[in-house]
């Protein structure tokens, strides 16, 4: 596959937040950086590392709206454009 | 070798709680496919190191340079790089350097960035 050699897309994820909850996980380093070949579940299971959280515990939004498990970081980019992903566990 | 090729078949992530500096996909030479680099000014910038104590200090990571307009040429051809990231003026400004120097993208830069980078099986 050789993805080391992809164009990359920069993402800056900002945690959804409810204001009951004050134990969540803080995800301290927001900017995320990998290839447009990566997809939304590689995301996901590396905040789940990153997190200490199993997978059914995190969710990756985009305007209130779980993104598909299988979409590309290039699809992402294309489709939504400028904005923020958000991430919700 | 072995696992330089399992990293390359690896997902790489790159986290940091800075704004991320732009990197670019550029093709710097005809022998070798399209690859990452960053700007080498931004990286000096950012370590507030000049040029030469960082090649005496890291003389492993690759240093090149590209005529700046086939950089500009390169990087406007980007679906995914949004405009504003795109070094502006396509006439650079008289007494302006010709060249762009680059450095490549890699896992030791990012952490001398203070990134931390994790990987991804593509299969998982």
């Amino acid at each position: 596959h050789y993805f080391r050699y992809d164009e990359h897309v920069s993402l800056c994820l900002e945690k959804l937040s409810s204001s009951k909850d004050k134990s969540k996980a803080v995800l301290q380093q927001k900017y995320v950086r990998c290839s447009v070949r990566a997809q939304i579940r590689h995301l996901r299971r590396v905040l789940c590392h990153r997190l200490g959280l199993s997978l059914q515990h995190v969710q990756i939004l985009f305007d209130n709206e779980p993104l598909p498990d299988h979409m590309t970081m290039k699809q992402l980019w294309l489709s939504r454009w400028f904005g923020k992903v958000c991430i919700h566990h | 070798q072995e696992e330089e090729e399992q990293e390359a078949d690896n997902f790489m992530f790159e986290f940091s709680d800075k704004p991320l500096l732009p990197s670019y996909n550029l093709q710097v030479s005809v022998s070798r496919g399209p690859c990452n680099w960053f700007l080498f000014s931004d990286v000096l910038k950012r370590l507030k190191l000049s040029s030469r104590i960082f090649q005496a200090r890291f003389p492993h990571l690759e240093v090149a340079t590209l005529p700046r307009a086939e950089f500009q040429r390169q990087v406007s051809l980007s679906q995914v790089l949004a405009q504003e990231e795109v070094p502006a003026s396509p006439e650079p400004a008289p007494g302006a350097a010709e060249t762009v120097e680059l450095v490549h993208y890699e896992p030791e830069l990012l952490q001398l960035l203070g990134s931390a980078v994790e990987y991804q099986a593509w299969s998982s």
